[in-house]
């Protein structure tokens, strides 16, 4: 390279050599190929090369086949190999080539020029940004205790890198999306079980051991009947072979499909009964249903067995949850003046006709295998969630369906084990010591978490929800040993997350994340925002850091199949433009720390440690599948059963094992990236089933080993009550002293069945209720492609004309072929007017009973308003598919303020954002959720 | 042939200096050559001499070197959505970025034995790659000149009309103006509209050039 050489320069060109002199950004922007180079170069252009890896377009996370050619990834097919996905794929994982390559997404570390909402960033170097960070990390360590800073790690599995790092570095307040979201619908599953998500058994293929000893795929449906209740699976992001197993159960099993819910969803539409109750009846009627089976229940009539008494065999407290229980089933309900949990009583509540609940109890009782699912869309989002969990998981457990072939399986109790070290949570035992109230006290690091031993004590997932408050107020521990610490909050580090739009009310985030101290500066005074797209969030930030995409860094994928199933999340390229790999953000944070004086932060610990990628992910695969040996048909018959079960299928299936007895354990060959590279990405254990086992052996993880009707999860938060002396703020509205021993109930919030809102019913009549838009949630709806497909009267194509960067295919407007037309000139973006009506909108679903009542038509532009003072302006979609009373909105489709948005950005000024009208007070008295459920409203013509 | 010489030069340098100025960030030394360039008689001459007075009226280089990175990250970076994409797959292919325009270019670098340094990462059809692969072609151009090589000396200018027709001025010109119009800084108003009609009246210049024409057996013989 430079031939053109500075000497010859100054022959030739005189005055403008001088500057020439000081400068050379030849060589800094290219670099000279030996002829063997450019061959090799020149020869890779046009090669395939298939990368097995996972998705994160949505948390479904699919296995995914992404091919890659010219260094770009140029066509995603589902993995066929992973039985998750099974080789399919969905439109949002198609469109992964649009997130990947968007010119919009995050491509440089910046730092806030601006005040925090204004959007102005200047573009600095990886060393400048992580300085910046560590800096002040290091000082509000020193001032505040690592405490203050909170690393949230979003909605995608793969948060270990970060854990780890937070965790060294001494917070105990690394959170991740999944505290917000969906948390009362975990509750009872987690109580109960030690699990978290019960579903249909529905993933096929699986591998299942015969009797002659072989392991062979099973494609049968073994179910018969599934109740959805408030789950939309066929839209809902999360588990893949729902929807294609929901219909797979019906054509070939003559599988019976129910859905609950208000709004006659997409999944709906293939249920053979759609039941539309009000919002939030969730609890009441799973009620119902379990009094119902349990007065109707008779041994010896078969058309009326509908417990299984086999599920006291490995269960303990049945008694005590039935007594308390039926304690209920006298008292009158002062709002309708029925029994508890009565038809009556149930009618009343839920507006369906009492023998429709019947009908539904008395089928789920009888019909074997079933299944009873609720959803995010239910339990999941409003304020006694828990209490329908808990409720449903009763009435699976003890109706024999729990864990057998075409029953329901908690799959938090079957995935495999993975993360171990890796995660960092050794960290979290270290001892600690802070000065309260003028006395020095010593604790574990996990003692100082702002939920467990603050407020939430039982929010064992953790309180995102409740952030802005804390944001606000600081943090007061009331429990464990640092009774008394307050520490504010002065650092969030927030990764794929956009809780502005998706965690609580927006505008409490906003307030949060601006609010200044007596001496202006930032309350919370770090903001980082670390992403690939550029959403709400990240304007609030002082630090922006672009992440790698999916397709461009490594992890580890399991979305809760039914059995151990581990596939990895492998870099199809490299990191675009001038993003970094979680562990690369990792390492290089952790030097940065070390470099301004952290001194908990150890070489060893991180880059001395884990020299790539690799070696990493191979330390947190050590710990797969780590399930017993156990269930019928015995997935290793020739291995000891009740054993834990380490290392890779085939090392198990050949027997190339260690055993040691002493701790019941059996090692194989450890499972490595290698190995999964070399096997399509995927490993993939035995199936079984009735794995809940009598001698406490099985797969259950509560304390007792034993499914759990009384609640000893909740002993160990009753015992800091006790030792504190202080009732929980977040109970003490119940009126309760301590978390409950067995079955409990409270209404949920801003329900009209709760005497406490009745009062709105009259100025604010209707419910609203939010499920997810499958295409567009917070992040996807920068994809075009994505955009421009409507759903089911929450994302409809009734947008106002708006301007938009287009692809046009024929930029010279002549007749062509395309195949004599050069690629690279063949199309050309540019700014295209959308006709109105043409693109796909956050909407809001209005019966068009109601629409009528209230003059409006298909289109009018709306105001909801809800009690609180706050509305949003939407376009109506008036259809006959949602309950009169009821309206709906999706997640995050409207009022989008994150120019990185693209179309959604241009509509922003007439499209809801549901979070607007949430209440932020409404939190979840167990585990501090929002109920973004539960709001009344009503709706005007603008 | 001097002034055939001269101009090659002249092109390679101003190629350099454009490539230059569009990565980032912006530094003295990448805009103090510009201050110095010779005003040719030629139709850039304006834009030229606006630049420079642009530059010549600035008082403290600290604040304007602030000013103008904040605002290069706002127009070529984001975060978000932002005017002025300097690739030329956004303009050419269907939005997105390392379509097969940058394939494209790749292969044209390759041939000549050239690699982007952050090949993979940094997309090859980034305005600054373009404009400096020109300047490196210019400069081929200019020693396969010196040494009397007419044959190279053909290919290298077919080479430079054809990379500019193909590539650079069917999406740099549009690029160009976004900025014109996004840009609230008159020294990206200047340094695009610069830019701009420099590679047009290039363009023109390489199009028109007797040379191009040349037989098989003139370009045998010495220039």
């Amino acid at each position: 390279m430079g031939n053109l050489s500075r000497r010859k320069f100054i022959k030739l060109s005189g005055g403008a050599t001088a500057g020439i002199l000081m400068w050379d950004s030849l060589s800094s922007l290219f670099r000279p190929l030996s002829a063997a180079e450019a061959k090799t170069y020149a020869a890779e252009i046009g090669k395939l090369k298939t990368v097995y890896t996972a998705d994160v377009m949505c948390p479904s996370e699919c296995g995914l086949e992404m091919v890659v050619k010219n260094n770009r990834v140029f066509k995603i097919y589902g993995n066929e190999h992973c039985a998750y996905n099974d080789g399919t794929l969905c439109a949002k994982g198609n469109s992964g080539i649009q997130m990947i390559y968007s010119p919009y997404r995050i491509k440089s570390p910046m730092i806030r020029v601006g005040v925090r909402g204004e959007n102005k960033f200047k573009k600095v170097s990886w060393e400048e940004a992580m300085d910046y960070i560590a800096k002040r990390l290091v000082k509000y360590k020193k001032e505040y205790g690592p405490e203050s800073v909170i690393m949230d790690a979003g909605d995608v599995t793969d948060r270990d890198c970060y854990w780890r790092l937070f965790f060294a570095f001494g917070t105990p307040n690394s959170v991740e999306h999944g505290s917000i979201c969906d948390t009362p619908r975990r509750h009872g599953p987690k109580l109960m079980l030690g699990g978290k998500r019960i579903e249909p058994d529905l993933m096929r293929p699986v591998l299942v051991r015969q009797p002659d000893g072989s392991l062979k795929k099973d494609f049968t449906y073994k179910n018969k009947l599934i109740i959805y209740n408030g789950w939309n699976p066929f839209v809902a992001t999360r588990i893949n072979y729902e929807s294609r197993g929901t219909v797979a159960a019906q054509v070939e099993n003559d599988c019976k499909v129910i859905v609950i819910d208000p709004c006659h969803t997409n999944t709906a539409s293939r249920a053979d009964m759609w039941l539309a109750p009000k919002a939030g009846t969730d609890a009441d009627l799973f009620a119902a249903m379990l009094r119902y089976i349990l007065e109707n229940h008779n041994d010896n009539d078969p058309s009326h067995q509908y417990i299984d008494w086999s599920f006291k065999e490995y269960s303990e407290g049945w008694d005590d949850f039935l007594t308390e229980f039926k304690s209920w089933w006298n008292k009158i309900d002062q709002g309708n003046e029925h029994k508890y949990y009565s038809l009556e009583w149930a009618a009343a509540r839920t507006g369906l006709a009492k023998e429709k609940i019947a009908e539904v109890s008395h089928l789920f009782g009888i019909t074997k295998p079933a299944s009873l699912i609720w959803g995010m869309q239910s339990p999941g989002h409003h304020y006694n969630g828990s209490v329908a969990s808990i409720l449903g998981t009763a009435l699976n457990v003890i109706t024999g369906n729990m864990d057998i072939p075409g029953g329901a399986i908690d799959t938090e109790l079957t995935k495999a084990s993975k993360g171990g070290s890796a995660k960092g949570k050794q960290f979290l035992k270290r001892k600690v010591k802070r000065v309260v109230n003028g006395v020095e006290v010593e604790g574990t690091q996990e003692e100082l978490n702002m939920d467990r031993f603050g407020d939430w004590p039982a929010g064992w997932d953790d309180v995102v929800g409740d952030y802005p408050r804390r944001f606000m107020e600081g943090v007061s521990l009331r429990y464990g040993p640092f009774r008394g610490h307050k520490y504010p909050i002065k650092a969030y580090i927030i990764r794929t997350g956009n809780p502005v739009i998706t965690g609580s009310a927006t505008y409490k985030w906003q307030e949060a994340l601006t609010a200044r101290d007596e001496k202006n500066n930032y309350k919370v005074d770090l903001v980082v925002y670390i992403d690939t797209p550029f959403l709400e969030t990240g304007l609030y930030a002082d630090v922006i850091l672009p992440e790698a995409s999916y397709a461009e860094r490594m992890s580890l994928s399991d979305i809760y199949p039914p059995h151990p199933l581990l596939y990895l999340r492998d870099q199809a390229i490299k990191p675009l433009h001038e993003s970094k790999t979680p562990f690369e953000i990792m390492n290089g944070l952790a030097k940065a720390l070390v470099k301004h004086g952290d001194t908990d932060i150890k070489a060893e610990d991180f880059w001395a440690k884990y020299k790539t990628e690799e070696d990493f992910w191979n330390e947190a695969l050590l710990p797969a599948p780590g399930k017993p040996n156990v269930g019928k048909p015995l997935p290793y018959p020739k291995l000891p059963e009740g054993y834990k079960l380490l290392g890779t299928p085939d090392s198990l299936e050949a027997g190339s094992v260690k055993i040691n007895h002493k701790k019941k354990v059996i090692q194989g060959e450890p499972l490595t990236v290698k190995w999964l590279r070399e096997h399509y990405g995927v490993a993939d254990w035995p199936m079984s089933w009735r794995r809940f086992q009598p001698d406490g052996g099985g797969i259950l993880k509560t304390g007792s080993k034993k499914v759990e009707f009384v609640f000893n999860k909740y002993n160990k938060y009753n015992k800091l009550i006790e030792e504190a002396g202080e009732i929980p703020m977040s109970i003490k509205p119940l009126g309760w002293k301590r978390y409950p021993e067995t079955f409990y109930w409270f209404e949920t919030k801003w329900n009209p069945n709760n005497p406490s809102y009745a009062k709105y019913a009259k100025d604010f009549p209707f419910q609203l209720i939010c499920g997810r838009v499958h295409q567009t949630m917070s992040a996807t709806q920068m994809v075009p492609w994505l955009s421009e497909v409507s759903v089911a009267g929450t994302w409809v194509p009734m947008n106002e004309e708006f301007e938009y960067g287009m692809l046009d295919v024929n930029p010279a407007r002549k007749q062509w072929n395309i195949d004599k037309v050069d690629p690279a000139t063949r199309y050309k973006m540019q700014k295209e007017k959308i006709r109105a009506g043409t693109w796909s909108v956050g909407t809001i679903l209005i019966n068009s009973k109601d629409a009528g009542e209230l003059g409006i038509k298909m289109g009018d532009l709306v105001k909801v308003e809800n009690p609180l003072g706050k509305h949003v302006i939407s376009k109506a979609f008036v259809a006959e598919t949602i309950r009169p009373g009821v309206i709906k909105m999706g997640f995050a489709t409207g009022g989008r303020f994150s120019k990185g948005l693209g179309a959604i950005y241009a509509n922003r000024k007439y499209t809801p954002n549901h979070n607007e009208l949430v209440d932020p007070e409404a939190l979840s008295p167990i585990m501090g959720e929002p109920a973004y459920a539960d709001m009344l409203v009503r709706v005007s013509k603008v | 042939m001097k002034q055939l010489a001269e101009t090659l030069a002249q092109r390679a340098i101003l190629y350099r200096l454009l490539g230059g100025i569009y990565t980032y960030p912006l530094t003295l030394e990448k805009v103090e050559p510009i201050i110095k360039l010779e005003r040719q008689d030629k139709p850039w001459k304006d834009s030229l001499i606006s630049l420079q007075n642009y530059l010549k009226g600035i008082n403290n280089w600290e604040v304007f070197l602030e000013e103008t990175n904040i605002e290069y990250t706002r127009l070529f970076e984001g975060p978000g959505q932002h005017p002025a994409p300097p690739f030329a797959s956004f303009y050419l292919g269907d939005g997105t970025v390392m379509g097969a325009p940058a394939v494209a270019v790749r292969q044209e670098y390759i041939k000549w034995n050239l690699a982007p340094i952050l090949i993979g990462k940094i997309p090859d059809d980034h305005i600054a790659l373009e404009l400096t692969f020109m300047s490196y072609l210019a400069n081929e151009a200019y020693l396969a000149l010196s040494k009397n090589n007419n044959s190279l000396l053909y290919v290298l200018l077919k080479t430079q009309e054809e990379f500019l027709n193909k590539h650079l001025i069917s999406w740099a010109l549009q690029f160009c103006s976004n900025i014109i119009s996004a840009s609230t800084m008159n020294f990206f108003k200047n340094l695009t509209s610069l830019t701009k009609i420099y590679i047009e009246t290039d363009f023109e210049w390489i199009l028109t050039k007797k040379y191009l024409k040349l037989t098989t057996e003139e370009i045998t013989k010495p220039l």
